[in-house]
């Protein structure tokens, strides 16, 4: 595998391939490796290039091949091969044999003379040999197995000849420069050598050999009379080739050749193809094999079988050295260990991590502090910046042109003010980008942007995830609230002015309504016909409140006029209580006022009130009209209450100083003032149904009052601007509060001094609100002509809250004036309400 | 369109007719001509093979069919009245008052099955009789065979006769409106008992001497402490009722003789004014034979059962029913809304009440079991004031309403009424319907209307 090349001489040495032979081939030149000489004993001589030329490939048992070359470009087609049995020379190009020399004959030679070894240097020998030297000699470089086998065989036995083949090979190096005279009587001498040169005398080699131009194309020379050089250097002469057509023609015709003869042009002379040729060509036209003794169906030997064997290839016992323990190691061991006892040698320690590069942390305040809780949420809690948007067709440079503002548009950007633009720029076209000039307002956003990055508050929001319809309460539908007033069934029509005030008996039959004409209605409830029209009350000034005592034994109606608080007996109803009635009033004596030490206790009261004393209406048009008591006050009195036992009431003078509220007692016909200071304008007042609180509305405020401990109880902060009514649950706990402010409030008196709960539903002021005595509602009227009734249930169970759910607009009163209803008022057992409004009517909704 | 099978019948009998109902379908072309199978057998009898007809026909197309099937039968011309009759269609117990098919699917019926359709004369529409003014609101009307009675607002009790003509005004007796009015019926010569129920908490029994053209008060009922809302005279017209303000019933007798054991007493009435101060009437008084309490509130409506139960109807939304012999309440029926009226029939054995939520209520006082309601008519458009059955027809009832109308109503046909008659012009007071062949209803607007009524008269002639 190695190949040197020195100036003369190339060296090469033979990749192998595998033999079958190589069973035989116990003993290796030393030379080879054992390796490569057990793989391969049989040589392969591959072809190689050498400058362009392909080499040979021949099977067979060649023991060491060089090169020769001589001349440069004479002799390099020539090799040598040494096959340890013969030594062959070949023609590479041909891949003929051209000498084949045994290497006993060699030995032989070797004594007579040295000169005749030149191999190279013989001319080529006319054809003077038969034909069957030459097919002899050329089986003799094809060698067959059997050869092979032969040459191997005798190699094994003729090891030591080795030594002198070698020898003798180098002889023949040696020789190659020797004498050309010296060529003649080689070819005297070998016979043989010179029959194989016969042999191949008029093949187009042979030529070749007399003619040194090489393979070029002949027309070079057509101009010369030579065609070529000799080894010798000498001019080889055209031969003289002078036919024309017509000694073709003839030759044609008589030369039984004929057919067979082609011109070479090397020689520039005609061939007569051989049989040999003849029957190479046919091979070849019909694409066989061109040797014919070529078996490429020869059977295969195969000896590395699949069959396990008893032994191995190669019986090489185990060196003993494998055996023994190695003193180096031994050695090498105790030195190491040696060390490690000493100390010298340490375990290796283990790898510290690369510390982690610190840097300095230029924004802490101190290091060494752990972060508080807050510090470390706000890092947590890290709010990203808000990005900035993205660049839109209008940040262009080359904007479409839909994106390009017009005059006009620039005008008007311009005019704007820059907190109000929608861009802080106007978008301009340019042509390249290199034409854009440098933004002016870089730095400036910049700089805002910083600004509102760092100065603007950013506040995480926690969302809740509440669906909606869960923060609705769960209110029963108010068809399950029934009953409660729905239509309006009757209008009570009669009035001619606004009716301010309204208000039911006891029983339900009798409905009395006041209005700013200063006429009062008795109306009977279920047929809207007005029973009784009440008049005498000071002119032209309107009745401004109403009420039924609500002790049912008495038929009294407190009206409230102008100045004075009117007792009317209306006379409807059971005439037995009426007549009782005007007899119980016959009866009452006025308190007296200047008799004893009382009266004048009395004087000093009525000092400190400024109540006029109660006088009797005992005749005249007015007790036909049924008058019978008169309250006179110092001021417009505006509201008048019944306490629930229907002794004392209640006038409230709004504006009257201290003296805002008055409490009159029926039976001993006495008022008093129960404040000695009150606060604020009162607007109404009301008795609580079983105890003695009263409850005084002021504009904002209500307060409630214990009479009998005379003491302020609380204060019920109402949220309203303008308390406008009152209504206490029949129970006393729950109270509700209209105010002019469109609400109505309800208090739980227990729960809180704050509304429990306000209803908003009036798009205008309430003016009235009521309670139902038996039923759970509540009704609030307002200005805006509605009466909006709720069901309203206070439960026993004092853990309950109440149930308010308004059930029910009652439309139907006309807006006028500003002015819907201005009174509402629940029968006393029906779910039924009456509202009076300023369309002077009433109505009764069922 | 869906077919429906019908089957038509009647009770009316008077004809008996056979008709070939193919000749029918080839001649005419009207729609249901193709689709209809009808079976008439009525006076205005017809065949019994069923008919199919479309669901959208209505009653009036069902009219024209049976006109065509009685026409081929050559009935109507005997009488030529005839082909001015119109029938009402009964189906599942209700008139047919919207589409076939829409009142199928309202009754829940099959559409597969054949409909049984029972058709009958159609009530003639109530005509205008007679219209009497008065000087204030009329609360109560009764009629008699001859006369007619009447409370007023302004206290007094006025009889008309029959044509019209004012025969005399009682200016005195009462101090406050009467409320209620109500004949006895007594078979004594010519002399006519009436009584009058006023907010003055009396009820006074009138004696009227038509010869003489006077009125009388004979006894001062007095017992009630509050207005007396109502009047029932039993059928025999030896008691009546009266329910009052003041929650209670009372019983009372109606012998226009003193009865034997009560104190005669002569009453001087005192008005208040001093300068009108008069002696005004002599009388006698007259103390209940019995008080029924119960009612939590108004009783407005009373009726007689039977001789010896009653039923009332209070504002306490209760009907309860008493036994006069023991006194006692027997039963208790518990609505939801105010009742303003009540009236018994005794062919139907229901009593009828309006209530204010502007329904009228039928139910049967004797059930105990089921649905308390039996029924309720609507279509008034305010509070019931007054209902009252027809003395004739079981079916039939009359209503006035404070929505100014006053309706007739076959209960078989809950959501309309047979007729709307629109004469007055404010709140009807009172209806009466004692007298079949005519209705009355007075009102607010201070008038009395008479109502000719012929569904008496065609019952009566079939008898």
């Amino acid at each position: 595998m190695s190949c040197a090349l020195s100036s003369d001489v190339i060296e090469c040495s033979v990749s192998r391939r595998p033999s079958r032979l190589s069973r035989y081939n116990t003993v290796r030149p030393e030379n080879y490796k054992e390796r490569e000489w057990q793989e391969n004993t049989k040589l392969c001589l591959e072809f190689f290039e050498f400058k362009g030329i392909q080499i040979l490939r021949r099977y067979c048992t060649i023991y060491e091949f060089k090169f020769k070359c001589f001349i440069p470009g004479e002799c390099r087609r020539c090799i040598l091969i040494n096959c340890l049995k013969y030594i062959i020379f070949c023609n590479i190009s041909t891949m003929k044999v051209l000498k084949k020399r045994s290497i006993s004959d060699l030995k032989s030679d070797n004594a007579s003379s040295k000169d005749e070894v030149d191999l190279f240097h013989t001319k080529p020998i006319d054809s003077e040999d038969d034909d069957e030297d030459g097919n002899t000699s050329e089986s003799d470089i094809l060698l067959s197995d059997d050869e092979v086998g032969e040459v191997e065989s005798e190699y094994e036995t003729s090891e030591d000849e080795e030594g002198s083949v070698r020898e003798e090979i180098d002889k023949l190096i040696t020789l190659e420069g020797g004498d050309i005279s010296k060529k003649q009587q080689l070819t005297i001498k070998q016979p043989e050598l010179s029959k194989i040169y016969t042999d191949d005398a008029d093949t187009s080699d042979e030529e070749d050999l007399r003619n040194t131009v090489g393979n070029i194309p002949m027309e070079w020379y057509d101009d010369f009379p030579h065609i070529g050089y000799d080894l010798d250097g000498k001019t080889i002469m055209k031969p003289i080739r002078n036919q024309d057509e017509l000694d073709k023609f003839l030759n044609k015709m008589e030369n039984p050749d004929f057919w067979k003869t082609i011109y070479d042009k090397s020689t520039a002379q005609d061939h007569v193809l051989t049989p040999e040729e003849l029957e190479l060509v046919n091979r070849l036209k019909s694409g066989k094999f061109y040797d014919g003794k070529m078996d490429p169906y020869e059977p295969y030997i195969d000896f590395f079988t699949n069959e396990k064997m008893i032994h191995p290839v190669n019986n090489i016992p185990e060196h003993k050295r494998s055996f023994i323990p190695s003193v180096l190691e031994k050695r090498k061991v105790g030195k190491l260990v040696h060390a490690i006892k000493m100390g010298i040698l340490k375990p290796r320690k283990p790898k510290v991590p690369d510390e982690e590069v610190k840097f300095y942390d230029l924004w802490s305040d101190n290091k060494d502090d752990p972060k508080t809780h807050s510090e470390l949420a706000r890092q947590k809690m890290h709010i990203p910046a808000p990005k900035l948007t993205l660049p839109g067709h209008e940040h262009s440079y080359n904007p479409p042109p839909e994106y390009l503002p017009t005059k006009d548009e620039i005008e008007e950007w311009k005019q704007e003010e820059p907190e109000d633009r929608k861009l802080n720029f106007v978008p301009k076209k340019f042509n390249c980008l290199r034409k854009v000039p440098q933004y002016s307002n870089y730095v400036q956003e910049r700089f805002s942007r910083c600004l509102d990055l760092y100065l603007c508050p950013r506040q995480r929001k926690m969302k809740v995830n509440i669906d909606p319809e869960d923060l609705i309460p769960k209110l029963p539908k108010p068809s399950d609230l029934r009953p409660f007033p729905t239509f309006q069934a009757i209008c009570y029509r009669g009035h001619q002015a606004i009716v301010r005030s309204i208000s039911v008996d006891h029983t339900g039959q009798w409905l009395a309504s006041g209005d700013d004409n200063g006429i009062v209605r008795i109306w009977e409830v279920a047929t809207a016909r007005c029973v009784k029209e009440i008049t005498g009350f000071i002119a032209e000034s309107p009745i401004k409140c109403l009420s039924w005592c609500p002790n049912p034994s008495v038929s009294l109606l407190a009206v409230a006029v102008s100045k004075t608080v009117v007792m009317v007996n209306p006379s409807v109803g059971d005439r037995l209580i009426y007549q009782a009635t005007d007899n119980f009033i016959q009866s009452l004596e006025l308190p007296e006022m200047n008799t004893d030490k009382e009266g004048e206790e009395d004087m000093k009261q009525t000092k400190r009130s400024p109540v006029s004393p109660w006088t009797k209406v005992q005749s005249g048009v007015q007790y036909q009209d049924g008058h019978r008591l008169l309250i006179e006050h110092t001021k417009e009195v505006s509201k008048v209450a019944w306490h629930g036992k229907g002794d004392y009431f209640a006038s409230t003078l709004p504006g009257n100083g201290n003296a805002q509220v008055l409490l009159h007692q029926l039976t001993k016909l006495r008022s008093q003032n129960p404040f000695s200071k009150c606060k604020g304008a009162v607007q109404c007042v009301l008795f609580h149904p079983s105890r003695p609180f009263l409850f005084v509305a002021t504009q904002r405020y209500v307060r409630v009052y214990n009479l009998v401990k005379q003491e302020l109880i609380k204060k019920l902060m109402t949220n309203a601007k303008w308390i406008s009514s009152l209504a206490i649950h029949p129970e006393g706990d729950n109270l509700i509060v209209g105010s002019y402010d469109c609400r109505l409030s309800w208090f739980d008196m227990d729960l809180s001094t704050k509304p429990f709960h306000t209803l908003t539903y009036h798009k205008k002021a309430v003016r009235a609100c009521c309670f139902h005595r038996k039923y759970p509602l509540f009704a609030s009227g307002g200005d805006d002509g509605n009466v909006i009734v709720s069901h309203g249930m206070v439960y026993s169970d004092l853990m309950q809250n109440p149930l308010i759910v308004p059930v029910k607009v009652l439309k139907g009163h006309r807006v006028e004036r500003n002015l819907g209803v201005l009174d509402c008022c629940f029968h006393p057992n029906q779910p039924w309400i009456f509202s009076s409004a300023a369309d002077n009517t009433i109505r009764l909704f069922t | 369109m869906s077919h429906l099978q019908v089957k038509f019948h009647t009770k009316q009998q008077s004809f008996r007719v056979s008709t070939n109902l193919s000749f029918f379908f080839n001649k005419t072309n009207t729609p249901y001509s193709a689709q209809k199978k009808l079976n008439f057998l009525s006076r205005y009898k017809v065949g019994e093979s069923p008919f199919s007809v479309l669901g959208s026909v209505l009653s009036s197309d069902l009219n024209e069919v049976i006109h065509k099937l009685l026409e081929e039968e050559e009935r109507l011309d005997e009488d030529s009245d005839k082909s001015q009759v119109e029938f009402d269609f009964l189906v599942a117990g209700e008139l047919l008052r919207s589409t076939l098919l829409e009142h199928i699917h309202d009754k829940g019926l099959s559409v597969e099955s054949v409909l049984l359709v029972e058709y009958f004369e159609k009530e003639n529409a109530p005509e205008l009789e007679l219209c009497l003014d008065h000087k204030d609101w009329m609360s109560g009307v009764q009629l008699d065979e001859d006369f007619i009675l009447a409370g007023s607002y302004d206290c007094s009790v006025t009889v008309w006769d029959r044509k019209g003509d004012e025969l005399v005004s009682s200016s005195v007796g009462h101090s406050e409106p009467v409320k209620d009015v109500a004949w006895i019926k007594h078979s004594k010569g010519d002399e006519k008992y009436f009584l009058s129920g006023s907010q003055d908490q009396n009820i006074i029994l009138w004696k009227y001497e038509p010869s003489l053209l006077k009125v009388k008060c004979l006894f001062r009922c007095k017992g009630h402490s509050k207005s007396v809302e109502c009047l029932s005279v039993n059928r025999s017209g030896t008691k009546f009722v009266s329910g009052s303000w003041d929650c209670s019933i009372k019983l009372w007798t109606t012998s226009p003789d003193l009865e034997p054991g009560t104190k005669e007493v002569e009453e001087v009435e005192k008005l208040s004014s001093r300068k009108r101060q008069k002696v005004e009437k002599k009388g006698y008084h007259r103390t209940p034979k019995m008080t029924l309490c119960g009612h939590t509130e108004a009783v407005s409506g009373v009726s007689w059962l039977s001789e010896h139960e009653i039923c009332s109807g209070s504002w306490d939304h209760t009907i309860r029913t008493w036994d006069l012999r023991t006194g006692e309440e027997v039963s208790c029926l518990r609505g939801s809304k105010a009742i303003t009226s009540l009236d018994y029939s005794n062919l139907s054995r229901m009593v009828a009440t309006g209530n204010v939520d502007r329904h009228i209520r039928l139910w049967d006082p004797r059930s105990e079991e089921g649905a308390v309601v039996k029924s309720s008519l609507t279509s008034h458009q305010g509070w019931v004031t007054s209902v009252r059955w027809s003395p004739l027809s079981p079916h039939l009832l009359v209503s006035g309403s404070l929505d100014n109308v006053v309706k007739t109503w076959d209960t078989r046909s809950p959501k309309t009424p047979l007729y709307d008659l629109t004469s007055h012009t404010d709140k009807v007071m009172c209806v009466d319907w004692s007298q079949s062949e005519t209705i009355a209803s007075g009102g607010a607007d201070n008038k009395i209307f008479l109502f000719s009524s012929n569904s008496g008269n065609i019952e009566q002639k079939l008898e």
